[in-house]
Order: structure tokens, then C-alpha cells, then sequence
């Protein structure tokens, strides 16, 4: 629809008020009538020509209403919902409004019917209302900054901000995610789709709008969202339309990178390679960013109980917070303390224990399943033990560990097979072991990631480049 | 007499109602706010628990080796390799590049300043293809190992000030150096030694002399102050029972000592009784571990091939390096090696040649013997001096011989280790490596990386002194990511 129905239909938003206040002053009139009868008598007579005027301004806020809903854009359960209710009180409004003129011509039963039927008016105005303001503001704005309690009382979902290490903070749900929220859902909402086009789901993002996918995964400046927010804000294509606020150039770099990064909706930070321009705006939402530092689990533990901390220490293991504030562990066993002992004193702590040292220490085979329950190690040094090709077998395959310390053991290629199964193994020292480079060969066939430093000179320089 | 009792300051109440070394940092871990309370204030109750119980951030690196090279060695010769200066040798430096830069008392009023281009080759080096002088062989194989910075500069000019600044962060004398600050902040990791331990060589007689402040605890409690390790019969001077006294004699002497300090400390309720009591301790346990750590006679051949023959004499660089691995492998948090005689005002081509042999090959195989020990994977490995050398001769400008003045602007230096980048090069001067004219890297910022390495943020590790709190890095400083792995 083009023409004077689309100009008078931009109209809806402002002639929509006045059914609204009419309505409710007639509930207010009848209200005092009601409570005060005979005392007030202006009331009851001034019901019927307010009346009168809500049913007019209802049927006129519902047509251009109408008008403007058929100029296309709009579309979705609300939209339908919304426009099925506004006509709903356009009809009751002019049905109240005969209510009150028959009412004031035979009284008696006619009141009764005339409370009815404003109760019921005015109660589905303010679903129709809601539903109204719900597309033009988005889902949830009316809760958004509600106090808990009301929240609750609602059933509106808490707000779901991200707290683990921002290396793990997944890149849509914590940062695209709540910016399309913010900034586009309004219009483009899977509940009423402007342009069908819903940027609220990730279904609604693959698919696009009526004009075809909005987003290139890995090509940011070929995706039609990324062009629309860039373009300047006054041009007629710019998103969000003029008068509303652009994005902010951190959130549509935020929104480039993620593109660029191929667009995927469970991607982490830690995935993907960081554009400098980002990393700023990142490290402000997210606190600072540890790249390529070391690896801490993304789980949360109790709080660790000291006295278990207290009976390490007593066994000779020097345990430790690996930062502050953080639940996880470093173990160091002193080289003069039974190594039974102490590795056996840390299985109540076992979760938290992230790095563990036996280096130079007494441990023997029997130790072995022992340390194979410290199920979060990501790093262990057994350098200078007298590890064995059955130890490590007895480690059962450690699911975390990325480093392993094995110099100067008695280790040979035949334990270098247990350390292929450990799914995240990326360095194993084995200097001064029987390992031979045949075997690290080998093992390398199975285990491609798995770095062996054989500890091996660095070779004689090679004639080297001139520049 | 009695009045003693009461003679009680707060500082004093609180440690003796807490704890142990081991429940203090016990009590610390449950309620971390307990000792971040204390950040900045005063020296912690125990005075050898450190101030943080846990470093602030998961750190990448546990200790560090900071192979100082003092004098400022000529980044022009090793590092920073600069083809165009060489194409123009003997012209005149530009002033459009010069800038009015101060110079020091001995080229300021030199008439010209002609440009002096490397006498030696360079070669690309590793899979990174570095550039690395052919004056250093060795540490040229390792070049993948490597991260390079050749954008360091300074705001010093001479050797005092700059050496101070890199490290104290400050150029006048007086600041706690930065093994002070983390064993201050971090504590020991070795009960039976220091913390922070610093070792002394030179290659060339009559260079720059260094001083104790470079590792002193300036306002830090004292035991956070770098101990010297000599070469020689006894590393560390009056640690040895004197003749006569044997070691169960030392041991009976030391119990009733404290005994005596027990009983003392019921009346008088004095944290130093405490300190002292410690102090003499460690250096009881001090007497088995330091000659064990600095006896290099059960080192095989294969080492000394490694490091180098001079490994096997005392006191030499070689030797220090060997120490500072075996050090490392006993958890010394920060070990120091001063290396003296890269000074080169004159005789540049001769001299730098008498000092890259002295550190090439030990400093490359402490970098393959760290790593093949697994200990690079968390330690740190510094190689760099207080600033750069002018890419002007100073004084007269021969065929083959030149000298270079003290040149703050630029200088390079080499990092490797857990935490940092691999075969990689960070910054860039220009063609004729006098500015640095992308990714500049200042002394405090290198400082703060250092920490963040460590796992302390650079703002947070404080101590009140004379009314304002201080830290390494003054009011500057920023963590260079981009050299973090």
C-alpha cells in the first residue's frame, strides 16, 4: 500500500492515545458514579458523550492502525495478536458506548451490563496496548529494568550476563547477542519480523529477510547487516533508522569481527583470532583477555577446605591458589617428603589441582593411579623420578594435561603410547630417556599435535641467507 | 619492666595474634581480603610471608633469568640490522632524524657526527627468518627460540641513571629493584635460598662499575634485597661456620639462641625477635643448599661442551649461566646476572667481539638447557642493557674503526620463555636506526610485562613509604600484549 492510506497509517502511533484516555476516563466516571450515586450526579451524565468520543477515537486509531500494518514490514504473532485486539476494542468501545445511551434511557439492569463490559474493554485495551508498545519498543522492554522481585513475580528471565574468563565467554551469546537485542529487536524480533527479518534467534540471523540472508559468514563487508549499520546515519538504508541511536562503533567492530570470524553462534573468544581493533572494546565488556596464557577449566568449584589444604602442607606439598581468587591449585612436593604420602594428600583436593611437581621426588609405580585422579592436571612434572612406561600406563590417560615433564626418567618408546591417548597432550619433555627418535616418529603418526622435545642440540647452522 | 608488655603497636598485636608462615598464607587463601587489606599499608604481620598469597593473575612464568648486559651494547652490531646506514657510512647524520636529541658531555661537541654502519654481517636466521649479526652464532640457532624487541627505549643517557631505571624504575638511586619487588610481592619458592640472587662478570677491564642499590630492597623490608652469590670459596660472604665450630655445634647454638629469643619475645612482644630468629635460620639451611647449588663438579662434560669451556672457571659469565639453570631448577624466583664491558665509546669492532664471545654460547645454551629440562615452559629468559649506541661514531669515523655513544632512543633486546612469543620480532626503527618509528616499547612498559608475566599487575603491587604509595612502574607502563604468546 503506498499513498494517502501509508501516510494516514503513520498516524496509528499518536491517534492511538486517545482511545486509551478516553476509555479509562470512562472507566473513571463510572467508577465515581458508582461510589457516590446521587451525590455526584455529573458523573453518570457525563458518561455517555465520553463514551461516545472513545468509541470514535477507537475506531479511527484502529483504522489507520490497520492502514499502517498493510503497508507491509510488519508481521509475526504479536503483530497479528496486536491487531486483532486493537479492532476487538474499537468494537466494544462503540458497543460500551451503546451500552451507556440505552442505559441512560431505561437504567435499571443496563448498568451492570454497561461495569461489564468497561471492565472487559479496558483490560483488553491494555493487552492491546502492551502488545502495541512490545513492537515498537522489542520483547521484554518493559521488564528489562525491573527490580528482581518483580522480575520473578513476572517470570521475565534474569538478565544473562557472563562471568567466567573472558577467553571462554562465548562470542554470540555474550556480545552479539545482547547488542541485537538492544539495538535491533525492537523491529526485528521473530515475534513481529520487520521486513522479515528477525536478528533475535540465530535461525532468524541465517535466514535472513525478505531480501535474502543479511550476513556472509567470513565476509563482513559482503553482509547486508554490516552495510546497513556502516552506511552513515541519515542515508535512507542506514540501520537503525534515522532518530534512533547508531551502534556504537565498538559494538558494529564487534559485530564486523564476529562476522568475519565466520558468524558462529557457539564460537569463544579464545576460538577465534582477535582483530587489534576489537581487543579494546572486548577487554572493557569482558575484563582483560589472557591470550595463549594458561589454560584454566571453565567450571566452578567449591571454595577449597583448608584444613585438606592444611594435611597437604603437613605431608610436604606445597599447595597454592594459582591466582588469587581462583579455586584451582598448584602443587609442588617437597624432595625430601615420601612421595606416597604426599600425592595421597592432595586426593581430597583433587579437582582443584591444576599443576603438580614431583620433580626429583621418591615416586614409584604404586603412586601412579593416585596421581591418574587428579583429573583437571593440565600440567605435571615428574623430571628426575623414577617413572616408568607402567607408570604412565597407570595414569589412565589424564583428560587436561597439555604439559608433561618426563626428563630423566626411565621412560621408554612403550610409554610413549600412553601418552598419545591424553586427548589435549601438546608438549612431553623426554630428555635423557630411553625414547629414541624412531619412536617419536611413530607416535607422532597417532598423536599429531604432540610436541617431543628429545632435548637434541640445535643442529649446526645451516649455510645461512644472506639478505 | 612489665610496661614492656604493653608496649604493644598494632602492627605488633596483629602478628602475634596471627599466624604461622604456613596458616598466614593458609588464612590468606580463605579470605584473600585479609592480606589485600594490608597492600600498601605496612610490611605484612609475618615478616617473611610475602604480600600476595597468589599473584593477582595466573601466571605464566615462575621465575626469571635476567641476563643484564651492562654498558649498553650496540644494537646496530647485533640486533637491529641496518643495511641503508651501512650504504651511507660517513655521512652525516641528518638533523631531520636527529631532532635536536641531547647528547651526552662526549659527542656534544663533536663537529660532525658522521653515521657508522655495521662492520659485521648479518643472516636470516631459523624458520622466523630473524636477522641476527654473525657475531653471534650460537644465539643465531636458537633464533626461533627468540623475542626479539628492537624498539626498547629509554629516558636515560648515562650508564648510572639508565642501569637504575631498568631497574628500580626510577633513575635516581633508593627504589627497590625488581627482584625485590617480587620477593616482596611473591616470597620464595626454595626454603633453603633466596629468593632473589644476583651474580657478577665481566669480559673487559676498566668498564662501568656497578653498585648494590641495582639489587637492593630500597624501602622494602630488608630481606627482599638481592643476595650476591661470589665466585669462589664462599659464595656468600660469612655464611660459613668459622673454623673450630662444626655444624652440630652451630645447631646447639642456634637452639639455645632460641630459646633465649623465645623467652625474650614472652616479655617483649617484638616482631623483629621473630625476623631474626628466621633470618638466622635460613641462613643455617643456607649452609648445606648454597654449596650444593654452586658446586658444578657433578655437571657431565656434555655441559661444559655445551656452555662452553670457560663454564669451568669461576666467575665467568659461562659459569654464571650454569649457576643461574641450576638456581632456576631449585624454584630461585629471580636470579641476576650482571655481565660487564659493553661500553664501546672506542674500538667498537674490537671490543664487541671480545664481549659476544664471552656470552654468545652461554647465553644460547642456557636457553637449550632450560628448555630441554622443561624449565623454559615456565621460566623467563632476559637478555638486554640499559640502552642502545649512537649509529654516529663518536669521534673519528676510520675504515675499520669506529665507537658509538649512549643512545636512549633505541635499543634491542631478546626474550625467551614461557609466556612470550617464539621466532619473533617485535618493533622497528628506522632505515637508519636512530628513532624507533613503530610499536616503541619503554623501560616501564617492559617492566610491566615483566610482572604481568608473573602474574602481578604492575598497578597493584604497592608499598607505602613517606606518605605515597610507589611501584615498579612509577605512574607508567602498560603490558605489551603483543609479545605474549
Amino acid at each position: 500500500m503506498s499513498g494517502v492510506g501509508a501516510f494516514l497509517g503513520r498516524f496509528h502511533p499518536l491517534l492511538v492515545h486517545f482511545p486509551i484516555a478516553l476509555l479509562v476516563l470512562a472507566g473513571l466516571v463510572e467508577l465515581i458514579a458508582a461510589r457516590r450515586g446521587d451525590r455526584s450526579p455529573w458523573a453518570s451524565a457525563s458518561l455517555v458523550p465520553v463514551a461516545m468520543l472513545a468509541a470514535l477515537a477507537a475506531v479511527v486509531a484502529a483504522s489507520a492502525g490497520y492502514l499502517l500494518g498493510a503497508t507491509g514490514g510488519y508481521g509475526g504473532s504479536t503483530f497479528v495478536l496486536h491487531r486483532l485486539l486493537g479492532i476487538t476494542v474499537a468494537l466494544l468501545a462503540i458497543l460500551t458506548a451503546l451500552v451507556a445511551w440505552q442505559r441512560r434511557q431505561a437504567g435499571g439492569a443496563w448498568t451492570w451490563m454497561l461495569r461489564a463490559l468497561l471492565i472487559v474493554t479496558i483490560g483488553v485495551l491494555t493487552t492491546a496496548g502492551h502488545l502495541g508498545a512490545t513492537l515498537t519498543h522489542g520483547e521484554g522492554y518493559l521488564t528489562e529494568l525491573a527490580p528482581g522481585p518483580i522480575r520473578s513475580l513476572v517470570g521475565a528471565a534474569a538478565p544473562d550476563r557472563y562471568t567466567g574468563p573472558p577467553e571462554r565467554a562465548p562470542i554470540y551469546r555474550t556480545l552479539v547477542q545482547p547488542m541485537l537485542q538492544r539495538q535491533c529487536a525492537s523491529c526485528h524480533a521473530a515475534a513481529a519480523p520487520m521486513g522479515g527479518l528477525a536478528l533475535d534467534t540465530p535461525e532468524g540471523i541465517q535466514k535472513g529477510g525478505d531480501h535474502g540472508p543479511v550476513i556472509v559468514p567470513e565476509h563482513a563487508l559482503a553482509s547486508e547487516l554490516i552495510r546497513r549499520v556502516w552506511l552513515p546515519p541519515g542515508h535512507q538504508d542506514a540501520m537503525p533508522p534515522r532518530g534512533q541511536r547508531p551502534l556504537a562503533p565498538a559494538d558494529a567492530a564487534v559485530l564486523r569481527w564476529w562476522i568475519d570470524t565466520g558468524a558462529s553462534f557457539a564460537a569463544t573468544v579464545a576460538d577465534v583470532e582477535i582483530a587489534p581493533d576489537v581487543l579494546p572494546g572486548l577487554e572493557a565488556r569482558l575484563g582483560p583477555i589472557a591470550r595463549g596464557g594458561p589454560t584454566v577449566p571453565s567450571i566452578t568449584l567449591p571454595a577449597v577446605d583448608p584444613t585438606q589444604l592444611a594435611a597437604a602442607h603437613a605431608k610436604g606439598v606445597d599447595v597454592s591458589a594459582i591466582a588469587d581468587g581462583s579455586p584451582f591449585l598448584q602443587a609442588r612436593l617437597d624432595v625430601s617428603q615420601p612421595a606416597e604420602a604426599g600425592v595421597a594428600s592432595l586426593a581430597p583436593l583433587a579437582p582443584h589441582v591444576l599443576w603438580l611437581s614431583l620433580a626429583g621426588s621418591t615416586v614409584s609405580d604404586p603412586v601412579f593411579p593416585a596421581i591418574g585422579k587428579l583429573r583437571n592436571l593440565t600440567r605435571l612434572d615428574l623430571s628426575r623420578t623414577a617413572t616408568t612406561d607402567a607408570g604412565l600406563q597407570a595414569l589412565g590417560g589424564l583428560p587436561q594435561l597439555e604439559t608433561v615433564n618426563l626428563y630423566g626418567t626411565k621412560v621408554t618408546d612403550a610409554g610413549l603410547a600412553a601418552l598419545g591417548t591424553m586427548p589435549r597432550l601438546r608438549r612431553a619433555y623426554l630428555w635423557q630417556t630411553a625414547v629414541t627418535p624412531a619412536g617419536v616418529e611413530k607416535i607422532k603418526a597417532t598423536a599429531p599435535k604432540l610436541e617431543i622435545v628429545l632435548g637434541d642440540e640445535p643442529d649446526a647452522p645451516a649455510a645461512p641467507a644472506r639478505p | 619492666m612489665d610496661d614492656l608488655k604493653f608496649n604493644c603497636s598494632r602492627r605488633h598485636f596483629l602478628s602475634a595474634a596471627s599466624l604461622g608462615i604456613g596458616s598466614t598464607a593458609l588464612a590468606a587463601l580463605l579470605d584473600p581480603g585479609l592480606l589485600q587489606a594490608a597492600t600498601g599499608s605496612a610490611a605484612p604481620a609475618n615478616a617473611n610471608a610475602p604480600l600476595l598469597a597468589a599473584p593477582h593473575l595466573v601466571p605464566r612464568v615462575k621465575r626469571v633469568i635476567y641476563l643484564f648486559q651492562s654498558g649498553g651494547p650496540s644494537q646496530l652490531e647485533l640486533f637491529d640490522y641496518k643495511p641503508r646506514l651501512r650504504a651511507m657510512n660517513g655521512s652525516e647524520l641528518p638533523e631531520s632524524i636527529r631532532k635536536g636529541q641531547r647528547l651526552t658531555g662526549m659527542t656534544a661537541f663533536q663537529k660532525s657526527f658522521p653515521m657508522a654502519g655495521s662492520q659485521f654481517e648479518f643472516s636470516r636466521h631459523g624458520r622466523s627468518g630473524t636477522y641476527i649479526s654473525d657475531l653471534l652464532p650460537h644465539t643465531a640457532k636458537i633464533a626461533d627460540k627468540l623475542c626479539i624487541v628492537r624498539s626498547m627505549h629509554t629516558e636515560a643517557i648515562n650508564h648510572d641513571p639508565a642501569v637504575t631505571f631498568v631497574q628500580t624504575g626510577s633513575q635516581q638511586a633508593g627504589r627497590p629493584s625488581i627482584g625485590a619487588w617480587l620477593s616482596y610481592g611473591l616470597g620464595s619458592e626454595n626454603h633453603n635460598l633466596p629468593g632473589f640472587i644476583v651474580l657478577l662478570s665481566r669480559a673487559r677491564e676498566g668498564d662501568q662499575p656497578l653498585y648494590s642499590w641495582l639489587w637492593g630492597s630500597g624501602f622494602l623490608p630488608s630481606q627482599h634485597q638481592g643476595v650476591q652469590f661470589r665466585s669462589g670459596k664462599d659464595p656468600v660472604l660469612y655464611l660459613n661456620d668459622p673454623d673450630g665450630l662444626d655444624r652440630a655445634n652451630r645447631r646447639r647454638m642456634l637452639d639455645t639462641l632460641r630459646a633465649l629469643e623465645v623467652e625474650q619475645h614472652a616479655k617483649v612482644i617484638d616482631p623483629e625477635i621473630d625476623a631474626r630468629i628466621a633470618q638466622y635460620e635460613m641462613a643455617y639451611r643456607m649452609q648445606t643448599a648454597v654449596p650444593e647449588a654452586m658446586d658444578l663438579s657433578a655437571e657431565p662434560d656434555s655441559v661444559f661442551a655445551l656452555y662452553g669451556e670457560e663454564a669451568r672457571k669461576p666467575g665467568t659469565y659461562a659459569a654464571n649461566c650454569l649457576l643461574a639453570r641450576r638456581l632456576a631448577e631449585r624454584n630461585v624466583r629471580f636470579i641476576q646476572l650482571y655481565h660487564q664491558g659493553w661500553d664501546q665509546h672506542g674500538n667498537l669492532p674490537k671490543d664487541i667481539q671480545i664481549m659476544t664471545k664471552s656470552v654468545d654460547q652461554a647465553s644460547a645454551a642456557l636457553v637449550v638447557d632450560l628448555e630441554r629440562r622443561g624449565l623454559l615452559e615456565d621460566t623467563l629468559v632476559i637478555w638486554g642493557g640499559e640502552f642502545g649506541r649512537t649509529n654516529y661514531s663518536q669521534g673519528k669515523l676510520e675504515k675499520d674503526n669506529y665507537g658509538r655513544d649512549h643512545h636512549p632512543r633505541c635499543f634491542s633486546i631478546w626474550m625467551a620463555g614461557g609466556g612470550v612469543k617464539r621466532g619473533f620480532t617485535y618493533g622497528e626503527t628506522d632505515d637508519l636506526g636512530y628513532n624507533v618509528v613503530r610499536d616503541p616499547v619503554h623501560v616501564h612498559d617492559f617492566q610491566a610485562t615483566l610482572l604481568y608475566l608473573l602474574g602481578i599487575d604492575h598497578e597493584r603491587l604497592l608499598f607505602k613509604h613517606q606518605g605515597r604509595r610507589y611501584r615498579l612502574t612509577d605512574v607508567q607502563g602498560q603490558v605489551v600484549k603483543d609479545l605474549l604468546a
